[in-house]
């Protein structure tokens, strides 16, 4: 063999994103312009020849950092996305206790996907981010009332896609399987382009990205992805730990995934 | 590149302890982060219980209350030099169809068996489905002997069964270690409680039996190339190679077409290449005369056999009740027309069975397959002969 094999995580969900664009009519992507969804953008282009096939949701409630903003427009701009962004209002939410994401950000998006009728949701969600979505299936229904059925998930054996017509949409989770570490490898491997808010700036950066009211940011010096690399194998701090609406107290991922949340 | 762990399932009787084994693991080997084991030791105070090994695993509130597993989690965790993707299964059998979900993935297998309750149906009922999924090596763990007094004599016995029954379901590699999950001992180095067990320590164990994983598709570079054309778009077939390599040049059939077809170009993902292997995500464009290719035709370089009336073995996790019954393969679906197991006219679910079936028109099925209504996964088959 000339070339090393690829890696059995990168073959696996260009595998994922091929069966999403063969088994259904009317897919969507979401990108918040964060590293995960980054990074399944550039796993889609390469599955479909450099280009992403699917118009890119962007769930916006008007309070993402700047940086991102500024991010979300050049990416979209570099790889000729069809952008769609899914307008969120702010207003209080009674299950994560934040009024600018959780809930929310669902109805949102629920009035978006209604319009334009997507059948699958591809969503950029790791089964190391949280033990809720460490339960996820990579091909999740959801039903009528966007609930996750998760006492009751539908089998899922040697990647044989079964669809059930009777599901409101699907989700597609291509990265389930991976872990942060190794989203920042195929990042640095790959040279693909970050929001800035990653990297180190007066000593602080962000290790993962919400929005500007519910995130918040870590002691970092971290300027390079090759420095984030070795602060996360030193670090006994979760990455969402910087998240309000992950708290497991109260079982707040539980339920707001229940109701459709990603 | 990211690296792929080696993946392992945790199966057993429910109640033996397969949550709290992995729970404690991954805080043992430090593969979760502190402020999660807090956190869930907070909420098990919050809801007044005692906070138990298996909510590390166990992430709904229903798992929590119930004290049991419902659905498939993943842990991974380094232990020695190696990366593990941990599987942890539901012991119900009424969950059997998450079992299968997450040990279909599985290139190994744990057994847990709690020492004082001993070899049950569902640790069995789990041995003989994971041989069937193509595991054949296994770590037998029998936990829970704070409960033996740790008795050496009993877990002796209780080993000897354990691997005799699975040596019978044709487990190739069987290795037994003694330990207690919820007490943390004889998990990471080897503990004075176990000095009469004469045995060692799970992880070491755990490291010597479960070294290689090669990339499934290793194994199959000098078989024959064959791929499955996944979608069709601007002339390039697109598909994931089964097994086999195939280069620029090589001459290949379409599911069998009287006519060879040159290969004139080929792309690992987006970028093109000269050759590929089995494993790999690639697209393929031949000098073609045909019409389109559809999802479902197989690119191969030797003639394949087509089935219409087959024996296979076949795990029922339904009866089949419904009229419209298909076989899925190969992104192709065929109804069924007729199928009859070995305990004809019942079916008994989740036990490897010999089938018969037959199709409404011929396919090719290589390796396995599913057995599906309109809207579900049903059962699942392997061929016996090809």
């Amino acid at each position: 063999m000339n070339r090393p094999m690829p890696s059995a995580l990168v073959e696996e969900s260009i595998f994922v994103l091929r069966e999403t664009k063969a088994n259904f009519k009317n897919p969507a992507i979401l990108w918040s312009g964060g590293k995960d969804s980054t990074a399944v953008l550039d796993l889609c282009r390469e599955a479909f020849f450099n280009r992403v096939p699917f118009p890119v949701i962007h769930i916006d409630n008007g309070l993402d950092f700047p940086e991102t903003y500024a991010f979300r427009d050049e990416l979209v701009k570099k790889w000729d996305l069809k952008l769609l962004v899914a307008k969120s209002r702010v207003k209080n939410d009674p299950i994560s206790g934040v009024d600018c994401c959780g809930a929310n950000k669902t109805h949102a998006l629920k009035t978006l996907v209604k319009k334009e009728h997507f059948d699958a949701i591809i969503v950029s969600i790791r089964s190391d981010e949280h033990g809720i979505r460490a339960k996820e299936r990579v091909f999740s229904p959801r039903d009528r009332n966007w609930q996750w059925n998760y006492k009751n998930q539908p089998a899922e054996i040697w990647n044989h896609v079964v669809i059930n017509n009777k599901a409101d949409h699907y989700r597609a989770h291509p990265i389930l399987h991976w872990r942060e570490i190794d989203i920042w490898e195929y990042i640095v491997e790959n040279d693909i382009p970050l929001n800035p808010l990653y990297f180190s700036k007066n000593n602080r950066r962000y290790r993962s990205l919400g929005c500007t009211r519910c995130t918040i940011s870590i002691k970092s010096s971290a300027r390079t992805i090759r420095d984030i690399l070795k602060e996360l194998g030193q670090s006994e701090i979760s990455e969402r730990s910087g998240r309000e609406q992950d708290k497991e107290a109260e079982f707040v991922m539980e339920r707001l995934r229940a109701l459709g949340y990603m | 590149m990211p690296s792929s762990p080696i993946s392992i399932v945790v199966l057993g009787q429910k109640d033996h302890g397969k949550s709290t084994l992995l729970g404690r693991l991954i805080f043992e080997t430090k593969s979760i982060s502190q402020d999660k084991v807090k956190e869930s030791q907070l909420v098990a105070k919050k809801s007044g219980d005692n906070f138990e090994w298996a909510h590390l695993l166990d992430s709904f509130r229903y798992e929590r209350t119930k004290g049991m597993t419902l659905d498939v989690a993943r842990v991974t965790a380094k232990i020695g030099p190696r990366l593990y993707e941990l599987i942890d299964a539901p012991g119900h059998k009424e969950l059997i169809k998450n079992m299968i979900s997450g040990a279909s993935e599985a290139k190994y297998a744990i057994i847990v068996i709690a020492a004082d309750e001993g070899i049950k149906k569902q640790t069995v009922e789990h041995a003989r489905i994971a041989h069937f999924l193509g595991i054949d090596t296994v770590l037998v763990v029998v936990n829970k002997c704070d409960l033996i007094h740790y008795s050496a004599a009993k877990y002796k016995q209780l080993k000897e069964t354990a691997e005799s029954i699975l040596k019978n379901i044709g487990y190739l590699k069987i290795k037994t270690v003694p330990l207690s999950a919820s007490h943390g001992r004889n998990l990471l180095t080897r503990d004075s409680l176990f000095r009469k067990f004469k045995a060692p320590a799970f992880a070491q164990v755990f490291k010597k039996l479960f070294r290689t994983s090669p990339h499934k598709s290793e194994m199959q570079q000098f078989k024959d190339f064959l791929m499955v054309v996944q979608d069709y778009h601007d002339k390039i077939a697109i598909g994931q190679v089964k097994q086999g390599l195939i280069k620029i040049g090589d001459t290949v059939l379409i599911t069998n077409t009287p006519k060879r077809y040159r290969i004139k170009k080929i792309w690992l993902h987006n970028k093109p290449v000269n050759i590929a292997h089995g494993g790999e995500n690639i697209g393929l464009m031949l000098n073609l005369s045909l019409p389109k290719l559809k999802r479902g035709n197989i690119i191969a370089k030797k003639k394949l056999a087509l089935l219409r009336n087959f024996d296979a073995s076949c795990v029922f996790l339904e009866i089949p009740k419904s009229p419209h019954l298909f076989i899925q393969t190969n992104f192709q679906q065929v109804p069924i027309l007729r199928i009859r197991t070995a305990n004809h006219p019942l079916y008994i679910l989740n036990i490897p069975t010999d089938t018969t079936i037959a199709l409404n028109r011929p396919i090719v099925i290589t390796g396995n397959f599913i057995i599906r209504n309109e809207s579900e996964i049903i059962g699942i088959g392997k061929i016996n002969q090809v």
